[in-house]
């Protein structure tokens, strides 16, 4: 396995699951905290994590090719962080802090909007990464990868009993 | 140095500082609500359960701000310091991938854990609790190394301005890397263990709870208690010996830290004294040949002094201010743990026990965790202005590791961050208050 598909792996699992927390956003606009909110708060951390591992993997396996990637992309990049932290801080206030059970149509939607500028975001540093990459000729540090697969064997399986689990039982 | 870069180091200092504070609770919760789970399990007690239970909610508000914050450092750094990326790439990046391992797992299990309370019964669901402790102890331990790498690299092959190693793992499983990681996980599972002590200090003091609730409060104080003592034990003495191996690996910040003007035997332990720009030092009390004792248990130990170095390579020099109010404050909260555990014991006479649960020694427990999370803080202000100039000890300055631009941005996520610690605060405070006395659990055994 080469070093790109430590980034692309992550990333294929975390779009389907963030796609369905998209999907779930807009659908509890305006509704009570209901079983697909439970559901959402269960999983975020879950879903997140895959980001950062793909970022991370991204940043340390074609470190040669970091400075140049950091000037297509920093705006949207660093856009994406700024949104991420206002979406952190409404669904903190939307599971933990609003005392009513009536919905708050503002933050609803700002919650779910939050999520359609990641994507856009995400998408547009993911091109324009995989175009730089393409035309460049950046060397990854394949010294990393023998220190690495083993973690990713080891992590796959067994993370997934847990996932498939949480997404089983959503809303029960 | 450019103002952009100054502008960097604030952003990456406010970004840190923040995100510390959520990974140490983040790292330590989990042990402290095994501990709790397994107290309720093995005395067969739904109350404490529900207090493990009511804890892991509180975890998951921490972890959200935890990955909010985690994440922004990791954008932030690949777009403020990809020099130091490109430079260090090699030897970091397993630190960082390890990282994103233990993370993985400690998120997906404590969405599990959390998720499972009556659902998995028993030892089952203590036992799904395992992973998310080890989780955020590997993430802890993994982030740590890189960050230990960058204090004390060893000796380095630089090929075109890049690290080359055929050996990235014995770069990074150093002596410095041990303590540094023994150190600080240390220091967060003390932290994290007197903030939740705090809190029963103050369910305590607000609920006055009676009968079954007070017996199973005070259970759990006096884990709380006694697990402290024994971290702050372990934290003293792994505190030594670092130091000691701190003198002889990086005798720069050593002598920064410790106010040692001059390379010398008997060197003098300095309390209370601060540098002056010419390398001296002024005021303070001198206790003689102590530092050369602490050093190397001796005192005609030679330790080295900060005029031995070249002027422009000095650490920022306030970090001994920052030590010594650091070691204040471990006095502080080291003493108030000790006498609440102590009073514990059994052959005190009553009349002195009694004091354990009375509303001055409630009230003194109550700032512990904060103060705990200052120290942790100050700690780790210590290592890295100690560091400077260097991002990389002695190979890479901090400005030559700086490859990007900053703008308004500089200004935008200390706000976002400052709201985002709100927000959590409110959210734990409301977790804790609001849902007033716990009431025993149903179907946790």
């Amino acid at each position: 396995m080469s070093a790109i598909w430590f980034v692309v792996m992550p990333l294929l699992i975390y779009i389907p699951m963030f796609l369905v927390e998209l999907y779930i956003a807009f659908r509890r606009i305006g509704k009570p905290l209901d079983k697909g909110g439970e559901y959402l708060h269960a999983t975020w951390e879950a879903t997140h994590t895959f980001l950062i591992l793909g970022l991370n993997y991204f940043m340390w396996l074609y470190s040669s090719a970091i400075v140049d990637v950091a000037r297509t992309v920093f705006v949207p990049l660093i856009l994406f962080g700024a949104v991420f932290i206002v979406r952190a801080i409404l669904y903190v206030y939307l599971f933990y802090i609003k005392k009513s059970t009536q919905p708050n149509v503002l933050a609803d939607w700002l919650f779910a909007v939050c999520h359609v500028v990641m994507l856009a975001c995400i998408s547009y540093v993911t091109f324009a990464t995989a175009r730089i990459l393409i035309g460049g000729s950046y060397e990854p540090n394949h010294i990393l990868l023998p220190l690495l697969y083993p973690g990713l064997l080891l992590m796959i399986p067994l993370v997934s009993v847990p996932l498939y689990f949480l997404y089983k039982t959503r809303g029960k | 140095m450019p103002i952009d870069t100054d502008s960097a180091r604030a952003l990456m200092a406010d970004s840190l500082g923040f995100h510390i504070i959520f990974a140490l609770l983040g790292v330590g919760l989990p042990l402290v609500i095994l501990l709790i789970e397994q107290l309720g399990l093995r005395r067969k007690d739904p109350l404490i359960l529900e207090h493990a239970k009511r804890l892991s909610y509180a975890t998951v508000i921490l972890v959200v701000a935890g990955v909010a914050s985690g994440t922004i450092i990791s954008i932030q750094m690949s777009l403020m310091w990809g020099n130091l990326i490109e430079f260090g790439g090699q030897i970091m990046g397993l630190a960082f991938g390890w990282e994103g391992y233990a993370f993985m797992l400690e998120a997906v299990f404590l969405a599990f854990y959390v998720s499972t309370w009556g659902k998995v019964k028993g030892w089952k669901h203590w036992l799904l609790g395992v992973p998310v402790a080890l989780g955020s102890f590997g993430s802890a331990f993994a982030i740590t190394l890189g960050n230990a790498w960058m204090q004390n690299p060893g000796v380095l092959n630089v090929v075109d301005g890049v690290v080359k190693t055929d050996n990235p793992l014995g770069a990074l499983l150093t002596k410095t890397a041990f303590f540094m990681v023994s150190h600080s996980v240390a220091g967060y599972y003390l932290a994290t263990v007197l903030c939740v002590l705090g809190i029963y200090a103050f369910y305590s003091l607000k609920f006055k709870p009676s009968g079954k609730d007070q017996q199973a409060v005070r259970q759990i104080m006096f884990r709380l208690s006694a697990t402290a003592v024994l971290f702050v034990a372990v934290t003293a003495v792994l505190g030594h010996f670092q130091s000691q191996y701190l003198a002889e690996s990086q005798p720069r910040k050593f002598a920064a830290i410790e106010l040692n003007e001059e390379t010398r035997m008997n060197a003098p332990y300095i309390i209370g004294g601060e540098w002056n720009e010419d390398g001296t030092v002024e005021g303070g009390i001198r206790i003689p040949s102590m530092l050369s004792f602490l050093a190397g248990n001796s005192p005609t130990t030679e330790v080295k002094g900060l005029r031995d170095f070249p002027k422009d390579t000095w650490p920022m020099l306030f970090v001994n201010i920052l030590f010594e109010s650091k070691l204040l404050l471990v006095a502080i909260v080291s003493g108030v743990s000790i006498l609440f555990t102590a009073l514990h014991y059994k052959k005190l006479k009553e009349k002195y026990r009694a004091w354990r649960y009375k509303k001055p020694l409630l009230l003194a427990l109550l700032p512990l965790g904060p103060l705990a999370i200052i120290i942790v803080e100050l700690g780790w202000m210590v290592a890295e202005f100690g560091r400077q100039p260097f991002v990389v000890n002695g190979y890479m300055r901090t400005d030559q590791a700086f490859s990007g631009q900053i703008g308004l941005w500089g200004y935008i996520f200390p706000i976002l961050f400052i709201v985002l610690f709100i927000v959590t605060t409110i959210a734990l405070w409301l977790l804790f208050k609001k849902k007033g006395k716990v009431k025993p659990a149903e179907g946790l055994l």
